[in-house]
């Protein structure tokens, strides 16, 4: 992959690809392609008639199309941080001290309803535009974990629960603020990549903004559809059952719940609908369910090694996951 | 080894996930997936990704820029996976979830809580009287179908079955297709019509079953009419 590394506060290496010789050739063959593929249909469908196939295809494309217009908002919305907030004004909204900081972007999550698909193009546009790392991955955390649509979404799951809805916000917010003072205190080193952006404003902000949405979302898009076809796969062929097989052991019942969250990977504001049916389970093991789930999933893990890098993904997933889980056995050790 | 995805190609991709959101929509497609509610904002991301295709054409033309122009050509391989909803959509043309998944979906749980009183009204008094299937779900569960004792029930779904036999049989879905329930009532004294085949079934509930969500409801069949699948096939 062709990608440049460089510290949040130089300006990007101006790598040049050179694309005019293979430009026509190859968008002629994949046109070809597209147009072969169509006009086989009526061919190919009946031969591509498998009741595992289709159930997975459904999924697969369900993920997706639910999960595109959540990430065009998220790829907006870093537009609009990259191209129209002027550096002084985010200077103004973010604290300069990243300790107090991390805490402010927990809190600021609560006001960002979206897909956590959403908050990774505006998370890597925040560090662009110099916002700590440790402040943004907390944003990139806490906004699908805390969002109102999220919590009403539980309370509704979870009717006569209020407590549950506490429980989630609390360990979801708890997780965000403290994987990004741990990051602030000993992850400032790791590399985090950023993939170039164009820079020409030529043809003035409003293709200056045009540029930025299309280069996010073609970057971000596919590691959506990599996760989207890994979770439609379990979903299809892994059986409920080897799930619902540990739901006696308390230990065991919150790691099935955390690894089924991470291989799953819902929408942050239908898992609490999941959670709430996996009745055999306790309620704490639900918790992690629900706190593991939008902080991290295979969906998200794709697109944040995508985004962010190789070297990034290794500390950052497990990191999150294991502070998720304990974040949520402990408040579910404390409330329910 | 794959190849870059050149700026030519992104633009095919784009106007292509584009085009093909916008199909989806623009029909009653999108139901198999996806929520009613989600119809205008996939008209709208079409759109928007069809017009960011369009914008690099007009760039390209302009002679003021040439081909190499630093920037986005640094385009991760995985791009090219967003070819893949578009293709498997026209080639698999992926169906309403059926049958298949649900042997191995989550079966709704009805939450019963032991200290709640529930009364459910009467259920009107035509004959029969046209139910969904959530609401057997739930009158079989917490007032031990007493408002369903004595009455001619009119259900819909999609035959499933499995080793106990075979079941009138909906999805319930919250967001997408991936967090979707099975529910189901099975069906006694009729033979099963072929798999995914919908009906609308006229019978009696076994009194007793699915009490407080811990087994299925079963019905006793009257009469049983094979019918077209409904455009939105989830509830």
């Amino acid at each position: 992959m062709s990608q440049t590394t460089h510290p949040p506060d130089l300006p990007p290496a101006d790598d040049r690809v050179r694309t005019s010789g293979r430009t026509p050739v190859q968008v002629y063959l994949v046109l070809a392609a597209l147009i072969a593929l169509v006009l086989s249909q009526e061919w190919l469908v009946p031969r591509l008639d498998y009741p595992a196939l289709a159930t997975w295809s459904t999924i697969f494309v369900a993920i997706v199309v639910q999960s595109i217009p959540f990430l065009v908002g998220g790829v907006l919305l870093a537009a609009v941080i990259s191209t129209l907030l002027s550096e002084r004004a985010l200077r103004r909204l973010v604290p300069s001290n990243p300790a107090i900081g991390v805490p402010v972007a927990g809190l600021a999550g609560v006001a960002l309803p979206g897909c956590e698909c959403a908050s990774v193009p505006v998370a890597s546009s925040l560090m662009t535009r110099g916002v700590a790392p440790s402040v943004a991955l907390t944003f990139l955390l806490a906004a699908p974990a805390v969002n109102p649509v999220v919590l009403v979404s539980t309370a509704v799951a979870f009717s006569g629960r209020p407590d549950m809805v506490l429980a989630r916000f609390l360990a979801s917010l708890a997780t965000s603020v403290v994987v990004g003072w741990l990051w602030l205190r000993f992850a400032g080193r790791v590399p985090i990549l950023h993939r170039q952006r164009s820079h020409d404003h030529e043809g003035g902000t409003l293709m200056a903004f045009a540029a930025s949405v299309r280069h996010d979302f073609v970057h971000a898009a596919g590691f959506l559809v990599l996760g989207a076809m890994i979770a439609a796969a379990i979903n299809t062929f892994v059986p409920r059952e080897i799930i619902d097989s540990v739901a006696g052991n308390a230990v065991l019942a919150v790691l099935a719940l955390a690894v089924f969250a991470f291989v799953v990977a819902l929408c942050s504001e239908a898992d609490a609908f999941v959670a709430a049916s996996l009745s055999a389970f306790s309620d704490t093991a639900k918790l992690v369910f629900m706190v593991v789930g939008p902080a991290m999933d295979v969906k998200l893990a794709s697109m944040e090694a995508g985004q962010f890098g190789g070297a990034f993904a290794l500390r950052f997933i497990p990191l999150v996951l294991v502070v998720a889980v304990l974040s949520a056995c402990s408040v579910g050790w404390w409330l329910l | 080894m794959v190849a870059a995805v050149t700026r030519a190609t992104q633009t095919l991709l784009l106007s292509v996930t584009g085009t093909v959101l916008i199909r989806m929509a623009a029909g009653d497609t999108y139901l198999n997936y996806v929520n009613s509610w989600m119809r205008w904002p996939l008209i709208v991301c079409g759109v928007l990704l069809v017009l960011l295709g369009l914008v690099e054409v007009w760039k390209v033309d302009d002679p003021r820029q040439p081909d190499e122009e630093p920037g986005s050509s640094h385009v991760p391989r995985a791009a090219w996976l967003l070819f893949a909803p578009s293709v498997v959509f026209f080639l698999i043309a992926p169906p309403a979830l059926g049958a298949h998944f649900a042997e191995r979906a989550q079966t709704v749980s009805v939450p019963v809580e032991q200290s709640s009183e529930v009364n459910f009204p009467p259920l009107p008094s035509t004959d029969p009287v046209p139910v969904a299937i959530d609401e057997v779900l739930l009158r079989a569960a917490y007032d031990d179908g007493e408002t369903l004792a004595d009455r001619s029930l009119e259900i819909t779904g999609f035959v499933s079955r499995n080793r106990s036999g075979w079941y009138v049989t909906q999805f319930s879905m919250n967001c997408c297709a991936a967090d979707a329930f099975v529910m189901r009532v099975l069906a006694n004294g009729a033979e099963p019509p072929p798999d995914d085949q919908w009906v609308r079934v006229t019978g009696t509930h076994v009194s007793g079953t699915g009490n407080e969500g811990r087994t299925v409801p079963e019905m006793t069949v009257e009469s049983l009419e094979l019918i077209d699948a409904p455009k939105n096939q989830y509830r």
